[in-house]
């Protein structure tokens, strides 16, 4: 029994230079379904689209919630979204990326993700202002 | 112990003060017969326990007999009297053969005749360890008719049956067998030390035995306890113990490895790629068992990218309106579970069915419907639940459910490396196990090519073995 508990506390600290996520129960994590990024003025403007999946009697009902913010780089940006938003932004089920920079690795980099589907087009950054 | 104490300072060479001392010992139970029989000018005493005693009998086939006997067949009664189990005793045996249900004769010697009455509910079918295939046949709470349905399969000289009494006032007679051709030595004298040094007053059941032949420490079974004859016989044939205990409708098997418990007597009734496909779906069931809600836990709480992005929306969507953590919903649902399996098993099968329904359909869609917990939550306990099930062995269950619930809270403090901290341990724990000095993981470690094929596998060759690290004698047969 002794032995046991030796080990178990070995890997108890072992598991404290691991890294290990933070516990968030699903009920309060937006899972970001997709990410804006629109550059202008040296300015970037991030636009976040969390969905809601809802239960009801037919199945699963899709809601949207969006996050904006207006910072000077990605990573402050990210920041404060993360800072402002009372759920945890959940980006790695990302389905895609709308900006109107040349580059998406800049992005993907800062939000830690890796999107097959990236468009760049002016078009939708707009219709994404205009909706919030 | 104290009436034998008793008795033993009576005797001044007739028996009347003998007689006087067990009616004064012995009148308060009025089941306690004392008969006094005057043939041919001398007094005999008859002793018996009618509720264990077969009266009729006596009448029949002793008292009328003995009403009929001059003096010198008095004096060579044992000899006169039709009856093949009688034996001259000593006093101080009086007690312990009337209460076994002899009839003891007190005259010029004191005797004991059986003439036990029928208190046997007969060879009923198995009830817990189902065969679909296989003999239907039960041990039963009376350790001669255990014996003999052993027997009846192993007609073998080499069968050997040793007889122990434990229990201070219970004195049940305990039985261990084993064929002594294939079995261990040592293995034999450590389980009969260890049954010897029980020091307690009764022995209701072979589960009192249990204690003392399983490592305390373990958490897992070491020794498989069935109700199948035919599952005893096999184990004797492979060069294990078997030991019987009287009122107590269920044998232990000594030792028992882990791999034991994933095989049933059906396995050896079919054939082998069905029993292999079985055992593989039980292995499967015994992982799903432990780890299906830890590993939900932690990829719903902590390790999100562990699952795909439809699977996470669908679990989200079923958790939206849930106000507990996930943890607590799942050790709400175990307990739920076994608080419903519970009382299933302790009623009778009509208002179990009941209990069943109510619990498990109405119950539970209710619990859905208010959003207490999420349709995924019941999935999930309910398969990991019913896959503990599959075992046999009720101790194994309960290794389950411990394991189960330890993974779960080490997966709500440390997400999915909870449940490697959990697997290591619970692994570290099948290594360090011994059964009577064998390795539990044999066949696998050591390493035994040949029993091997009867591990989560099954294949025959037309060379049957033995375990090898069980007896010298391996070979069991051929198939030709």
């Amino acid at each position: 029994m002794k032995k046991k508990l030796i080990i178990l506390f070995i890997l108890l600290f072992i598991s404290i230079f691991i890294h290990i996520p933070k516990y968030v129960e699903l009920n309060n994590l937006a899972i970001i379904d997709g990410i804006g990024v629109y550059y202008k003025d040296n300015s970037y403007y991030i636009y976040l689209k969390e969905i809601i999946p809802i239960k009801d009697q037919l199945g699963i009902n899709k809601e949207y919630k969006y996050y904006y913010v207006k910072s000077k780089d990605i990573e402050s940006g990210i920041k404060e979204l993360n800072k402002n938003s009372k759920k945890k932004l959940y980006y790695k089920s990302c389905n895609y990326i709308v900006t109107n920079m040349n580059t998406s690795s800049k992005i993907l980099n800062s939000f830690n993700i890796s999107t097959k589907k990236i468009y760049h087009n002016k078009k939708v950054l707009n219709k994404l202002k205009k909706t919030n | 112990m104290y009436l034998k104490i008793n008795l033993l300072h009576t005797n001044n060479g007739d028996y009347m003060s003998l007689i006087n001392n067990l009616k004064k010992e012995l009148e308060i139970s009025k089941d306690y017969i004392f008969k006094e029989l005057n043939i041919s000018n001398k007094k005999i005493y008859l002793l018996f326990n009618e509720v264990l005693t077969n009266t009729l009998l006596i009448d029949d086939f002793i008292i009328r007999e003995l009403v009929n006997l001059d003096k010198k067949d008095l004096k060579d009664l044992i000899n006169v009297l039709p009856n093949t189990n009688i034996v001259k005793i000593k006093e101080k045996d009086i007690i312990n053969f009337v209460n076994n249900g002899f009839l003891v004769i007190i005259g010029y010697e004191i005797l004991a005749i059986e003439v036990r009455a029928n208190l046997d509910r007969g060879v009923s079918s198995v009830e817990s360890e189902l065969s679909l295939t296989g003999p239907k046949d039960a041990f039963s709470e009376i350790f001669n008719t255990n014996l003999g349905l052993i027997r009846r399969r192993i007609k073998s000289p080499y069968l050997v049956s040793k007889t122990l009494s434990i229990g201070r006032s219970s004195n049940t007679l305990v039985g261990i067998l084993y064929m002594k051709n294939l079995v261990n030595k040592k293995l034999v004298k450590d389980i009969e030390n260890k049954l010897n040094k029980i020091d307690i007053d009764g022995i209701i059941d072979s589960s009192y035995l249990k204690k003392s032949l399983e490592n305390k420490n373990n958490l897992f079974p070491t020794l498989t306890t069935t109700e199948r004859p035919d599952k005893s016989s096999m184990a004797l044939l492979e060069g294990k113990v078997v030991i019987i205990v009287d009122g107590s409708p269920y044998s232990i098997i000594l030792p028992s490895f882990f791999i034991d418990f994933f095989h049933t007597v059906d396995d050896y009734y079919g054939k082998d790629i069905d029993t292999t496909f079985i055992r593989i779906i039980r292995l499967i069931a015994f992982l799903i068992a432990i780890f299906l809600p830890s590993l939900y836990i932690s990829v719903t709480t902590r390790n999100y990218d562990l699952i795909p992005y439809k699977l996470l929306i669908m679990l989200k969507a079923g958790r939206t309106f849930v106000p507990f953590p996930a943890y607590i919903e799942a050790l709400f649902m175990i307990i739920a579970f076994e608080i419903l399996k519970e009382s299933d098993i302790r009623m009778s099968a009509t208002t179990g069915s009941a209990i069943s329904i109510l619990g498990g359909l109405i119950l539970g869609d209710a619990a859905v419907s208010a959003g207490i917990v999420s349709p995924i939550m019941i999935i999930i306990i309910a398969i990991s639940s019913i896959a503990a099930l599959i075992f046999p062995s009720n101790e194994l269950v309960n290794v389950v459910r411990f394991y189960k619930i330890f993974l779960l809270i080490l997966s709500a403090i440390f997400g999915i490396y909870g449940v490697f901290i959990g697997t290591f341990l619970l692994i570290y724990n099948l290594f360090t196990i011994k059964c009577f000095n064998y390795s539990y993981l044999s066949p696998i470690i050591p390493y035994d090519k040949n029993e091997i094929l009867d591990s989560f596998i099954k294949k025959d060759k037309n060379i049957k073995t033995r375990n090898s690290i069980l007896t010298k004698n391996i070979i069991r047969g051929k198939y030709k």
